[in-house]
């Protein structure tokens, strides 16, 4: 990095601010995105210029490539135009099979050469060492060798986006961008290149390129949004990785209180980091007139784990709902197999035709939750993670019916807050597991925390090694006050999923707003993590 | 008259224009003299340089104190007829507010009420601006509406740039003095402005 | 029809909004979450002195906040002086120190003791927390931007320029940092500091090793500076010799042992470097003995002397400024000569406190420019000390 500007340095802010004021008053309407993407790339340029050149290869690509497949189906309609007269049915079925395996194969080049980049960066030296792990154990001499890689800033993010694009492109849900700096703009855009939200071409890219006022109210907002994301991330997260740092320092010597404790304090910390980042980015973007998707809908508070996938990182859900799952269940082989299921003996009966019905989705399911766990990172524990949510989520639609009949036989009415709680509460233990390998430096570390979770409590010891991790009891205190304003938020916002705190803070009296926004950022000031006292956590999905 | 209790409000609030520059012009010329004559303090008490510096202040003082009066009154008069009027009246009483602490205090505390003091004076130029600008509105006088939005961007800056003496002052106590008078320099022409729009609008209102 | 109305109102509620908030910053930074010490108090007073009313200025570390009592020299030899100083100051320091005197005072002699360029390496230079000692309680100034500019990586310059950025987090040491905080309060509302940054321990030392201090009458051997070290301190001196102004150096005694003697061995070097520029250097240290300093009593720790100690170099050194030197000394006002008595009083006040402490009790006791001080010296009188060496 040339100089420290991440979200959360008074250097973004002043950076913020110079784009804004250049981008308003920019003469030329037309041309505004130009401010946009001069500040993207000069933001890229000064956090990893070095490795510049990624980014630019699959913007190139993508730009190259999606103008290819259109073009290719544009000239495909045209003869098809031209012979509807001469040819036949078949013929022309024959053609557009033929077409649409060009255009496959076409798009098909750019998800390899540019999935093939963020593969090879982020997974070669775990397949390599897992390679060298399995042929020590046999006994071979080979190893292969490992390799000093770095990840280019936002690969993850923008090779997603860009190929999400690309594949709306295919599916002509969406025209090829004819401006290459345009699509940089849209692979590049500053607020989300660290850490999303994975955006739609369709949904961000008219707000990128049409020109916006000023508007003082969307400023307002946009404003508010970042102070609130600050909160949640100087105040709540960035204090609570104190602890969770020093942990993962040396976290084979810990007990299992201690564990446990860091386990639910990296819940907190997780949420707090990730929205508050994605709070900052919205609020910078909504201050140019531009909304971004919200990737967070208060996760905590799901009742399953199917509806925290909903809630929780919510872009890069869609984004696999509708890349990889809707094409892998409504692939010819899983319909296949569902329909060959419904023929046997077994899928006749009650139980075995709604599995033959499901099969295909939970599945998918599966094989979704397996890719998210590997984006996490090249790691066992990671492939654990994502095969612990798949299997959930995927025996919960299988056995879905059972559970229903459950419930009913108990009488038990859906809306019963008591009832609510518990799968509430069921649905956190679920989420908790799947921290631990998060948290845990390996996948063994990690299956030793669960055991420790039932047999290595020790109440005393836990206590004398908490009081040594770095936050007093006044830091313990701040986390708490500020983790009940952001539960009270969620309360309220989940009460009212209609409209937002801002719009309901706007009713409120200049007074009232004044002191609600004075409190909020002078208890940054005051009770933020920054500056060399402290170790600023970088955002948990920078690594991205 | 369709706004006799504006007209009253703003036929004294041109009064205490007046006063004020008074009461600046008059402590503008003892700070220069103690300033020109090299000491950065008070002469001996038995001088009559003393008491002739006494003598300014205390007049200077003496009409900062009905220039304030009077505006309270002005602007509780004129509230009855045009809203605007009452937040200029709550920045009069905040101005005063701080005063009061600014003569019981010293060093940083005092720089900081001074320089609180200055927006709030600022502010309740504004909001009299503002209300006579409404006012203007409804009678339709589009040269007081013009003129009322010059004012603002004038007040502004020109106490805008006393505000930064202030606050300047605060870090070079050593300029500290000349920084002041400059800054009366400014506040002078910031009440000179208020003035001059108070007496066009005084007669706008009459004549309505 | 309301139109205007709602965007000056809004610019005036949005612009209220960010004074608040720009006011609150500049409150905590100044008074309540600053790492306000006895550092702070001494550099805060040398500021709220009148301009041009010292006749000489004293730059140094703790060697000589601890050694020189303003107040006695003042009331046994007429001049004013304030103690310019802090804790481990660095060479940089030094220069910037001597730069705002001059911008400030104007003084007819300014006297820096060396501790700053005898170290045996420059790692006190890059010292962050004795860099920030000093610099953290300077007022913004040209001298303190072009120190920040030159010497500080960009990645940190925030925090120069904005203490609160390093400091926010001292909230967790409340209530133990009120006193300090209200002392600093106190001193802005008083206008000027009572001991002029003297600073001392009330603690007679009780040494584990021997003292060396009866060698060093003889002692001429000379170790070279460290280079960069003595590079600052040419700069020093080619800058002295721009501005003409009228510099010495001196060395406060020490509680010297084999440890700390290559200490004296560069002292003696920076003598001949110093002396070879025409400035002069009084090695006190090494005339300890004739000065009167008891390696028994004179000490409070190994690098600095307590009050017993301190009275002595005051005393030799004022002698040596007002006669050796030739000092000019300007007349003072009535006001002046009213709150000079005030800061003799207080030093005499300070000395029989002390000298209680470690005549009647074991303890150990800081005694500076504090609340809780300046409360206790109300009890003791504030007559001339008569010394009985």
């Amino acid at each position: 990095m040339l100089f420290n500007i991440s979200y959360t340095s008074l250097n973004f802010i002043a950076f913020v601010l110079v784009t804004m004021f250049v981008y308003f008053l920019f003469p030329f309407k037309k041309y505004k995105w130009t401010v946009l993407l001069a500040a993207s790339v000069f933001f890229y340029a000064v956090i990893g210029y070095k490795l510049a050149y990624f980014i630019l290869f699959t913007t190139l690509s993508t730009y190259l490539i999606a103008l290819w497949i259109e073009r290719v189906a544009s000239n495909s309609k045209k003869l098809l135009k031209e012979k509807k007269k001469e040819w036949d049915r078949d013929q022309k079925k024959k053609y557009k099979n033929k077409i649409k395996t060009q255009k496959r194969l076409i798009m098909a080049l750019c998800l390899v050469l540019n999935f093939g980049i963020l593969a090879f960066l982020k997974y070669y030296n775990f397949f390599a060492g897992s390679l060298n792990d399995v042929l020590g154990g046999f006994g071979f001499s080979f190893s292969a060798p490992t390799l000093n890689l770095i990840l280019p800033l936002g690969i993850s993010f923008y090779t997603f986006q860009s190929m999400g694009y690309i594949v709306d492109v295919y599916r002509e849900k969406t025209e090829a961008q004819k401006n290459p700096f345009k699509l940089l703009l849209f692979v590049s855009f500053f607020p989300q290149i660290i850490q999303g939200p994975i955006s739609i071409y369709d949904q961000l890219a008219h707000q990128l390129f049409e020109p916006h006022d000023f508007n003082f109210s969307r400023m307002k907002h946009g404003m508010e949004l970042i102070v609130w994301g600050f909160f949640k991330k100087l105040i709540i997260a960035d204090r609570a990785y104190i602890l969770i740092g020093a942990v993962e320092n040396n976290y084979a010597d810990y007990s299992g209180t201690t564990l446990t404790f860091t386990i639910l304090l990296y819940a907190v910390q997780l949420y707090a980091d990730f929205s508050g980042g994605i709070d900052i980015s919205r609020g910078v973007a909504q201050i140019f007139g531009i909304d971004m998707i919200d990737n967070f809908k208060r996760p905590y508070f799901s009742r399953s784990i199917n509806e925290y996938w909903r809630r929780w990182h919510i872009s890069l859900g869609a984004w696999m709902k509708n890349y990889v799952f809707y094409p892998v269940a409504m692939s010819n082989l899983f319909i296949n197999a569902s329909k060959k299921m419904k023929g046997t003996r077994f899928g006749k009966t009650a139980a075995g035709a709604h599995i033959a019905k499901v099969l295909p989705t939970s599945v998918a399911s599966l094989i979704v939750f397996l890719i998210v766990g590997v984006w996490h990172g090249a790691d066992w524990k990671y492939v654990a993670f994502g095969v612990w949510n798949g299997v959930i989520i995927m025996l919960s639609i299988l056995m879905q019916p059972l559970f229903d009949g459950v419930v009913d036989r108990l009488r038990i009415s859906r809306k019963n807050p008591v009832f609510i709680g518990f799968q509430i509460f069921r649905t956190l233990l679920v989420i908790l597991v799947g921290y631990v390998f998060d948290v845990a430096p390996s996948f063994e570390q990690g299956m030793r925390t669960i055991g420790l979770f039932f047999t290595g409590q020790n109440l005393a010891a836990g206590y004398a090694e908490i009081t040594k991790l770095g936050l007093g009891w006044r830091d313990y205190l701040i986390l708490l006050l500020a983790s009940v304003v952001v539960l009270v938020a969620s309360i309220i916002q989940e009460r009212h999923p209609d409209t937002t705190i801002r719009a309901m803070l706007d009713k409120k009296s200049y007074v009232f707003r004044f002191v609600v926004l004075y409190i909020a950022v002078m208890s940054i000031v005051i009770f933020g993590v920054y500056g060399s006292g402290y170790n600023a956590a970088d955002f948990v999905y920078m690594q991205f | 008259m369709k706004y006799p209790n504006a007209y009253s409000g703003v036929k004294k609030l041109f009064t205490s224009e007046i006063l004020n520059i008074i009461s600046a012009v008059l402590m503008f010329v003892a700070v220069l003299l103690a300033l020109l004559d090299g000491k950065s303090k008070l002469p001996d008490v038995d001088s009559a340089q003393f008491w002739s510096l006494a003598a300014f202040v205390l007049l200077s003082a003496a009409t900062g104190i009905a220039a304030f009066i009077i505006q309270i009154i002005g602007l509780n008069q004129a509230r009855r007829d045009e809203w605007y009027f009452n937040k200029a009246l709550y920045f009069v009483i905040i101005c005063m507010v701080c005063t009061l602490v600014m003569t019981f205090t010293a060093g940083t505390v005092n720089s900081i009420f001074a320089a609180v003091d200055e927006v709030f004076t600022l502010l309740v130029n504004i909001y009299a601006i503002l209300a006579i600008f409404t006012l203007a509105e409804y009678l339709k006088d589009t040269v007081i509406q013009k003129t009322g939005k010059i004012m603002i961007v004038v007040i502004t800056v020109l106490f805008g740039i006393a505000l930064i003496l202030q606050i300047a002052a605060g870090f070079v106590p050593r300029k500290a003095e000349i920084l002041g008078v400059i800054k009366s320099g400014f506040e002078v022409l910031g009440y000179i402005a208020c003035m001059v729009y108070f007496g066009m609008s005084k007669k706008m209102l009459g004549q309505s | 029809m309301m139109k205007y109305q709602l965007k000056v109102t809004r610019t005036i509620k949005v612009s209220l909004f960010l004074l608040a908030i720009m006011v609150s910053c500049l409150v905590l930074q100044q008074f309540f979450l600053r790492n306000v010490d006895h550092n702070s108090l001494r550099i805060e007073g040398f500021y709220q002195e009148e301009t041009d009313s010292l006749d000489v200025v004293f730059i140094g570390a703790s060697d000589i906040y601890t050694s020189f009592m303003p107040g006695r020299a003042y009331e046994q030899y007429g001049f004013t002086s304030y103690l310019l100083a802090s804790e481990s100051i660095t060479s940089e320091g030094i220069k910037t120190a001597i730069k705002e005197t001059v911008r400030t005072q104007h003084p007819g002699m300014i006297v820096v003791e060396a501790n700053a360029f005898l170290y045996g390496d420059s790692d006190n230079d890059v010292n962050e927390a004795h860099i920030h000692k000093f610099f953290d309680n300077l007022p913004m100034s040209e001298n303190k931007l072009d120190y920040i500019q030159n010497n500080v990586p960009v990645d940190q310059r925030w925090e120069y320029y904005f203490p609160l950025i390093k400091y926010h987090g001292l909230w967790t040491e409340y209530p133990e940092r009120l006193h300090m905080i209200a002392s600093n309060l106190t001193l802005d509302m008083r206008g000027f500091n009572y001991l002029k940054g003297f600073r001392t321990t009330a603690h007679v030392l009780q040494p584990d090793k021997p003292c060396l201090n009866s060698k060093l009458a003889e002692e001429n051997e000379e170790l070279d500076l460290d280079p960069k070290l003595e590079k600052r301190l040419m700069d020093l001196l080619d800058y002295c010799d721009e501005q003409k102004i009228n510099l010495m150096f001196v060395r406060a005694p020490h509680y010297v042992t084999k440890d700390t003697y290559n200490r004296v061995k560069r002292s003696n070097k920076m003598a001949s470097i110093v002396n070879s520029r025409g400035y002069s250097y009084y090695t006190l240290e090494n005339d300890a003995q004739r000065i009167g300093i008891d390696e028994k009593r004179d000490f409070y720790n190994v690098d600095h002397m307590n009050v017993y100690g301190a009275i002595k170099f005051t005393d030799y050194l004022s002698e040596k400024i007002l006669y050796r030197e030739e000092l000019k000394v300007d007349p003072l006002s009535d006001e002046q000569k009213e709150n000079w008595s005030e800061v003799v009083t207080a030093t005499n006040q300070l000395y029989r406190y002390c000298d209680d402490i470690m005549t009647h009790t074991d303890a150990t006791k800081g005694a500076q420019e504090d609340v809780y001080t300046l409360l206790k010296l109300g009890d003791y009188s504030g007559a001339p000390i008569e010394r009985k060496d």
